[in-house]
């Protein structure tokens, strides 16, 4: 086959970018692309110089142009943001760095109904127009895969970075469920489970996301240690639900963000009340007032009461979260309440923390030098 | 909570900290080693100082300055040492000393 730039460029199409689903002559990432006789250079521009399949880009492309006839193949790698060097070993990147605001789900103890509060506050935003991602972290107890009933395996690629699965209200999921089946139990110790998280918080390709909402485990443990230490949250919702001895726990949970410097959003009580399906008559079936007491006694806002209502809890099970399935029953509607109050509050924090560093990785010599 | 708003070094290569309560300060690459919060420098259990001062090269420099979440820096050392996390609190302890 003759070697002239309309031949390379259209066998070089069949070079795909994983992330972004085009070719990399579509993305405009060949240029300067010169044929000298059998010789031909080319600029392969990526968005990022920290692309990790950069390596797999250039071999594809030399590969492929070879196949054409040429004898000599250059692949310059540069991105948009300067050259980059063909280093063969890849620093660890995380992906994290395209994502807005990370904010944590937790709650001092389980059952309160955390997954179910994650999932709606989530399909709330998506609602609003937001980009959402999902990290369930319980991954002792993943219940993300049944709240949005998923089926899919998420891809993973050569690198060992992982792409989310794109699920209802097109929120991008990653739980444990898929990699470990849903009837077998996760049996590991702290080590392991806290490395399994570092690599969910690493290594998987979430693309660009206004919200990523992290699904704790419960309690206030290791994984949790290790979530707050590895990725810079910008705030965090506590769940809890009304009786007194959820609210102790709540307290723990509140205590916990304070103490590795982690703002809290708000506190969300779950379970408030309960809405008979037959009369629409409000029951507390649990102590009225628990969430406004710890609002008032640790200064964190009650952002939401969320109701019992039967035909809206069994959404959960049913793998339709209830902001989608039932928009106008009054949970649906706390939920919304309390996505209003997370995106208000984390613009708040945004202001108001302005100026302090939040996420840093410095070499020393590259510091600024000054005086005291 | 206090929280670092800039990061600086000094010409005699200590590290300083500009903090959001306006303050700022130094510390000596040595001290800040010296004073490794981790469980191999100091016991988990009894707060006992296990690293031994004069193990600690004279001339140690520091490499790294790394957030760790959102309340402490972890500091990779030339002797190859990295596994301390400074919650910032320290940090500004230390840094006032210097």
């Amino acid at each position: 086959m003759q070697l002239n730039e309309q031949n390379i460029l259209s066998a070089l199409k069949a070079v795909q970018d994983p992330d972004l689903h085009k070719d990399i002559v579509e993305l405009n990432f060949v240029q300067n692309l010169k044929i000298e006789g059998t010789k031909v250079t080319f600029d392969l521009v990526l968005t990022t110089p920290a692309c990790p399949i950069r390596d797999r880009f250039k071999d594809q492309c030399i590969s492929i142009v070879k196949g054409l006839g040429a004898s000599e193949v250059e692949v310059t790698l540069t991105s948009n943001a300067g050259r980059v060097g063909d280093a063969p070993e890849q620093p660890q990147v995380s992906f994290l760095g395209e994502v807005s605001h990370i904010v944590g789900v937790a709650s001092g103890k389980g059952g309160v109904g955390k997954s179910t509060v994650t999932a709606n506050l989530a399909m709330a935003l998506s609602l609003s127009g937001a980009r959402v991602g999902i990290l369930d972290a319980d991954i002792y107890g993943p219940s993300m895969g049944l709240m949005f009933g998923i089926d899919k395996d998420p891809q993973v690629f050569e690198d060992n970075t992982i792409a989310p699965v794109e699920a209802k209200g097109g929120i991008s999921i990653v739980s444990m469920c898929m990699f470990a089946g849903s009837e077998k139990a996760t049996i590991w110790r702290g080590p392991m489970a806290s490395q399994m998280i570092q690599h969910f918080l690493n290594r998987v390709r979430w693309g660009k996301l206004d919200y990523l909402l992290v699904d704790f485990p419960p309690g206030t443990g290791d994984i949790q240690l290790t979530l707050t230490q590895n990725c810079p949250m910008a705030g965090a919702v506590v769940v809890t639900t009304p009786q007194e001895v959820a609210l102790a726990d709540c307290r723990k949970g509140l205590a916990m963000f304070d103490s590795v410097g982690v703002p809290v959003v708000g506190v969300v009580e779950n379970m408030s009340y309960f809405i008979c399906d037959g009369c629409g008559k409000h029951h507390n079936i649990f102590r009225q007032g628990g969430g406004e007491r710890i609002a008032k006694n640790w200064g964190v806002p009650l952002i939401a009461k969320i109701p019992l209502e039967p035909a809206v809890a069994d959404c959960g099970d049913e793998g339709v979260p209830a902001v989608l399935r039932y928009p106008n029953s009054e949970s649906a509607k706390a939920f919304l309440q309390a996505a209003d109050a997370v995106v208000r509050t984390l613009s708040v924090f945004k202001s108001v923390g302005d100026g302090v560093l939040k996420n840093f990785n410095y070499a020393f010599d590259e510091l600024p030098e000054e005086d005291v | 909570m206090i929280q670092p708003k800039k990061v600086f070094r000094t010409k005699d290569g200590k590290l300083g900290f500009e903090w959001n309560d306006g303050t700022r300060g130094v510390c000596s690459a040595r001290e800040l080693r010296l004073a490794c919060p981790c469980a191999l420098c100091v016991d988990e259990h009894t707060g006992e100082k296990l690293l031994d001062n004069s193990a600690v090269p004279d001339d140690i420099k520091l490499e790294r300055v790394q957030s760790i979440g959102r309340y402490a820096a972890g500091l990779s050392f030339s002797d190859g040492h990295r596994s301390g996390i400074y919650p910032y609190d320290k940090l500004k302890e230390l840094t006032k000393n210097a």
